[in-house]
């Protein structure tokens, strides 16, 4: 194991971290979400046009659901960004 | 009550960075959106602009990193001339790199000639190295690797969800999706850059007693019009970007623009929320590799990457030279003296105007290398 004394003490690790992970799951998560919603709203256009109304209603849901997810969390974020701590 | 004539001086060049910042990094914010025609250059622009200035609000975390994490701000309280010194030291390199096309950041030419003209004015112990190493050198390694590899994960999951799909409606989607995507970029963007000057200002204010050393905040007029600058930075920038943009861009489609924007704006956003000033060049650059690099190694323009690098090592030392010898010689003319300052404005403009003109006489680095 390798010993950094000065960089453990100049660096703020948890702040450098924190940011490592937040930026991960945050820019991972949207994208996630919007390709399920680009899917989504993918197949709804194909079952619409193929006369399948109830997969067109599923995926549908599917589109809906990601956007719910991407809006949520770019709003958490700029809550989370604005608030005073 | 020091002189009200550098105080104005300081704080004219500080929103002329802010301003030339914005100006510069229109290309960054914007190209991603109009090179996969997700947004009519126009309109690409606008939001930009209107979306920097919004994020100027959103966050004060990075001002006060620039304003009390970097160096002494008791040692500069009184010698606006310490500021005026960075300042100018961060405009000068902007304008050598830009003449010479390399991709160098403001943001580290702004630090680096703060920390220069302090260590000329007060040597090392007014430095304060801690701030210096943990606030802006290791995360501004860190950043723009960690864009990469976040919008090269991003692509290969979104590749993953709708590689099978219809290009035609997924191409038309992630189009929509890069209006928020490419939003949430201007938004970060606006929410670190803006606050470095507005960290910078604050310092002069320190400088001519405005500030009290140990009580440090921002003005709200400090953080208006530090917005207003970057905001109309941005929207003048890109009209010449319009033109330019053909011969500049990276091909990828609609899918990698949103992940190379979203990475971007998450690791730049996540970073102001902790206050460590990031270059925002260089983290957009790392985004657009690694969605570039995760489809076809190959797509990634490593020249560019190599000049990052070396922008990156010269920029911190050449700036700070700078303004170490910018302070030097308002010095000359005596402690807190109005004539250095007003001399050194005077040469900066006629050589930055010289500059310009020998510049658009022999055409842009960057153009004339790709053609």
């Amino acid at each position: 194991m390798i010993d950094l004394p000065l960089a453990g003490k100049v660096v703020e690790w948890h702040q450098l971290f924190q940011v490592v992970y937040s930026a991960l799951g945050a820019a991972v998560a949207v994208t996630i979400a919007f390709s399920v919603a680009v899917a989504g709203a993918t197949r709804f256009v194909e079952a619409r046009r193929d006369d399948r109304p109830g997969q067109a209603g599923v995926w549908a849901a599917v589109a809906a659901l990601g956007l719910a997810v991407c809006g949520g969390a770019i709003a958490l974020g700029i809550i989370v960004m604005t608030a005073k701590t | 009550m020091h002189s009200d004539v550098i105080l104005v001086l300081v704080i004219g060049t500080a929103l002329a960075f802010d301003f030339t910042n914005g100006f510069h990094d229109t290309a960054n914010v914007v190209a991603t959106s109009i090179s996969t025609r997700a947004v009519p250059p126009r309109i690409a622009i606008a939001i930009a602009s209107l979306l920097n200035f919004v994020g100027a609000f959103v966050s004060l975390k990075v001002a006060a990193t620039v304003a009390k994490g970097i160096v002494d701000p008791k040692v500069v309280e009184h010698a606006p001339a310490i500021v005026f010194g960075g300042l100018i030291g961060a405009i000068t390199w902007n304008v050598i790199t830009w003449y010479f096309g390399l991709p160098s950041s403001s943001s580290h030419a702004l630090i680096g000639g703060v920390v220069g003209a302090t260590l000329a004015a007060a040597g090392g112990s007014a430095v304060m190295s801690d701030g210096l190493l943990g606030k802006v050198v290791v995360p501004a390694l860190v950043a723009p690797v960690l864009a990469f590899v976040v919008a090269a994960i991003a692509i290969l999951v979104c590749y993953r969800i709708v590689g099978r799909l219809r290009p035609g409606s997924v191409t038309s989607g992630f189009r929509a999706g890069q209006l928020v995507s490419g939003g949430m970029l201007a938004l970060a963007h606006g929410t670190n850059d803006a606050q470095k000057t507005m960290g910078v200002m604050v310092l002069a204010l320190v400088a001519h007693g405005d500030i009290n050393a140990s009580h440090i905040h921002v003005p709200h007029w400090v953080v208006i019009s530090a917005a207003s600058a970057i905001a109309l930075g941005t929207y003048a920038g890109g009209w010449r970007i319009i033109k330019t943009m053909g011969s500049r861009i990276i091909k990828m489609d609609s899918a990698q623009g949103f992940a190379a924007q979203g990475s971007g704006a998450a690791v730049i956003l996540a970073a102001s929320h902790v206050g460590f000033p990031l270059s925002t060049t260089h983290v957009i650059s790392g985004g657009v590799m690694g969605a570039g690099a995760a489809k076809r190694l190959s797509a990634v323009r490593w020249g560019v990457a190599g000049n990052i690098v070396l922008a990156w090592i010269v920029t911190l030392p050449a700036a700070g030279a700078i303004g170490a010898g910018v302070y030097g010689v308002t010095r000359a003319f005596g402690v807190n003296s109005e004539a250095g300052p007003l001399v050194v404005a005077v040469l900066i403009v006629a050589g930055t105007a010289l500059v310009f003109a020998r510049r658009v006489r022999r055409g842009s680095p960057l153009t004339a290398a790709e053609a």
